[in-house]
């Protein structure tokens, strides 16, 4: 063969390994595309995603900024101007709901993309290794599972400080052992599996197994895992900042919520400050669930027959 | 054509200890799996290894390429006793022998390409660059009967043959001395079987390979086999070439074996007879005393439970100097059995249990 010829024998190659990716990811969506729920909670969560990530275009930051709004009137009910009314800082709702949602979701993503890390790792390796290995992983596991989240958490930011990138590193603390136990038990099945076997009879080192036999096979439960565990984080970082435990530095959700019932936004009549934000909480958590039960379905063949 | 001895296994035991309890664990009771079993293979040679399910033909494969630890025994491969190896030397042992599993899609990982399956022992023990690894992977496919084209395919998308043709170039990868064969056509159809098995040949003959075996199949067994060994409840009850062990089986429960193989010719088919052994086979936890295939032995004598047969030939074949040797106070003379009369014949030591 000439060189000329070997290249395009490997870039036929890798357009055929191309090829056959686009054909599996297109068997995988399909899939997922007959999940109703699935798919609503996709399209509602991608847009979401879409306005937070554009946000900036729509509002500048100095919206939020409230010695630049004096100007406007204070706890404004929605008009023209308006669209969703001020609070009693005077700012805009749909500025402070919009640059909150950007910190509520990349926080959420974040702290779950640390939890799952975290619980993958400690997962498969009390898996694979088992015996005391997984005697002393499990029972931490098990320590951080029956520890109350909340009273930990206020601890935890209470000790390292308010920052954003606290927030994430304590929701990630405390929501990591449910995925360790998953992953685990998906280990252990993948550990008995013949091919695991065979690759140690040829004198694979543990290294080499886990990386190329029990990852692989894990990734879907921990792909599936990662989606179901962003609403709780962002749940989580609701919470805190509604109980004024949050970041100072930036608008969120929970902050939002916290600044409603401090100004008795409820004895006000003033619905437009508390009740935008509860309904948008609500609705990319449950689309972040819906997303996440049907990825799971996608992946997990045993739980389409139900 | 028989080398050196490559294979030599000595009172090899693996027990399954049985516990009770979750924190203070205590044993209750053993499953002898494997219970002292020698044996020796030469290079060059094939050693089948047949007998029932559960009578330990598996647990011994994996005892001998170190899946399992052995409880006791020695296992002495190229003139080192593997039994005990660790960390590198054990690697270096496993490069020389690989084994071959009996289910095809279950041995081979669902998320790996057939490149990166049959490369994988070739990067473990760092073979070349990945050029030459390729190349490598090229050649095992081409080797063992299948195409260039299925390089960068999933195991589903191959047939049960083409998949295990997939197992045997994975084992070939490094060139081995020795290949365990554990029930490697049993889940094939026939003709497929036949075409493996001829594979499983070509390949011995060209590479020198040594064989051990295993399959539950009389046939197959016969056809790749330059000797045969019978197990039963994890011990080894008759041995001998593959010719003296089919034409003359002396051992009750070979007899029982090779009397209930399917015989493809319809009138052959109706007059033969065959010995049916009652019951089933006792529980490992507990096996009977002495000789264990007693219990369901047509021939069984009091003596049966009271001294353990050794593994001998008789004074003709030990004159002779036949490797035919079995486990049994009372074998069976005459063969075949070819009718009612016979059989009537060949159980009359049996004097009541």
């Amino acid at each position: 063969m000439t060189e000329t010829q070997v290249q395009e024998a490997t870039q036929s190659r890798r357009l055929l390994a191309r090829q056959r990716k686009l054909r599996s990811f297109g068997r995988l969506t399909k899939e997922f595309r007959t999940d109703t729920a699935g798919v609503i909670g996709g399209v509602v969560l991608l847009s979401f995603i879409v306005i937070a990530i554009a946000t900036p275009l729509l509002f500048s930051s100095d919206e939020l900024d409230r010695t630049l709004q004096i100007d406007q009137p204070k706890l404004a009910s929605p008009s023209g101007e308006h669209l969703l009314g001020t609070d009693d800082k005077r700012r805009d709702m749909l500025a402070v709901l919009l640059w909150g949602s950007r910190t509520s979701l990349s926080v959420g993503l974040a702290a779950a993309v640390f939890a799952i890390t975290i619980g993958a790792l400690i997962g498969i390796c009390s898996g694979y290794f088992g015996r005391w290995v997984d005697a002393v992983l499990s029972r931490i596991e098990e320590w951080f599972l029956v520890i109350p989240t909340l009273p930990l958490a206020i601890v935890l930011v209470t000790v390292l400080g308010g920052s954003l990138r606290t927030i994430i590193i304590v929701i990630g603390l405390t929501s990591w052992a449910g995925s360790a136990r998953l992953i685990r038990a998906q280990t252990l099945t993948v550990k008995q599996r013949l091919y695991v076997e065979r690759s140690r009879g040829l004198g694979a080192p543990h290294r080499h197994i886990i990386r190329r036999h029990i990852f692989p096979n894990v990734m879907p439960i921990i792909l599936a895992n990662l989606t179901l565990t962003v609403p709780v984080a962002i749940l989580s970082e609701a919470t805190l900042s509604f109980l004024g435990i949050g970041s100072f530095e930036r608008e969120s959700w929970g902050k939002t919520l916290e600044a409603a019932h401090a100004a008795s936004a409820i004895r006000l009549g003033a619905w437009w400050y508390f009740l935008p934000v509860g309904i948008l909480i609500t609705t990319v958590v449950l689309s972040f669930t819906m997303v996440g039960n049907a990825v799971e379905r996608v992946v997990n063949p045993k739980l389409r027959e139900r | 054509m028989s080398g050196d001895v490559i294979l030599k296994v000595s009172n090899l035991a693996k027990h399954f200890p049985v516990t009770r309890g979750a924190i203070f664990r205590r044993e209750v009771g053993r499953l002898r799996a494997v219970d002292g079993v020698s044996f020796e293979i030469r290079e060059g040679e094939t050693l089948g290894l047949v007998g029932e399910s559960g009578c330990g033909k598996s647990t011994l494969a994996k005892c001998v390429v170190r899946l399992l630890e052995p409880t006791s025994g020695s296992i002495i491969f190229q003139g080192q006793d593997i039994s005990k190896l660790k960390g590198r030397a054990l690697r270096e042992m496993r490069r020389n022998l690989m084994m071959i599993f009996q289910d095809p899609i279950s041995s081979l990982d669902p998320r790996m390409r057939v490149n990166q399956i049959i490369s994988e022992p070739l990067d473990i023990y760092n073979y070349g660059t990945a050029a030459v690894k390729r190349a490598r992977v090229h050649e095992l496919l081409e080797l063992v009967g299948l195409r260039s084209e299925h390089f960068n395919r999933f195991p589903h998308e191959f047939s049960g043959g083409q998949r295990q043709r997939i197992g045997i170039a994975r084992a070939l990868a490094l060139d081995p001395k020795m290949i365990v064969c554990d029930e490697p056509v049993s889940a094939l159809d026939v003709s497929v079987q036949a075409q493996v098995l001829n594979l499983l040949a070509d390949l011995q003959a060209e590479f020198g390979l040594t064989y051990l075996f295993i399959a539950h199949d009389l046939d197959v067994v016969r056809r790749v086999s330059t000797n045969v060994q019978v197990m039963y409840l994890g011990d080894v009850v008759e041995r001998g070439t593959r010719d003296e062990l089919y034409d003359s089986p002396r051992h009750p429960y070979s007899a029982a074996l090779l009397s209930a193989r399917p015989e493809a010719d319809p009138r052959a088919a109706r007059t033969k007879t065959r010995i049916l052994l009652e019951g089933d086979v006792p529980s490992p936890l507990d096996p009977p005393s002495a000789c264990r295939f007693r219990t369901r032995c047509p021939r069984a004598q009091e003596l049966c439970s009271q001294v353990t047969p050794e593994l001998s030939g008789s004074p003709e074949t030990v004159a002779l100097g036949e490797g035919h040797e079995w486990a049994c106070h009372f074998p069976v003379a005459q063969w075949p059995l070819a009718t009612p009369e016979d059989i009537r014949l060949a159980n009359s030591s049996k004097l009541g249990r």
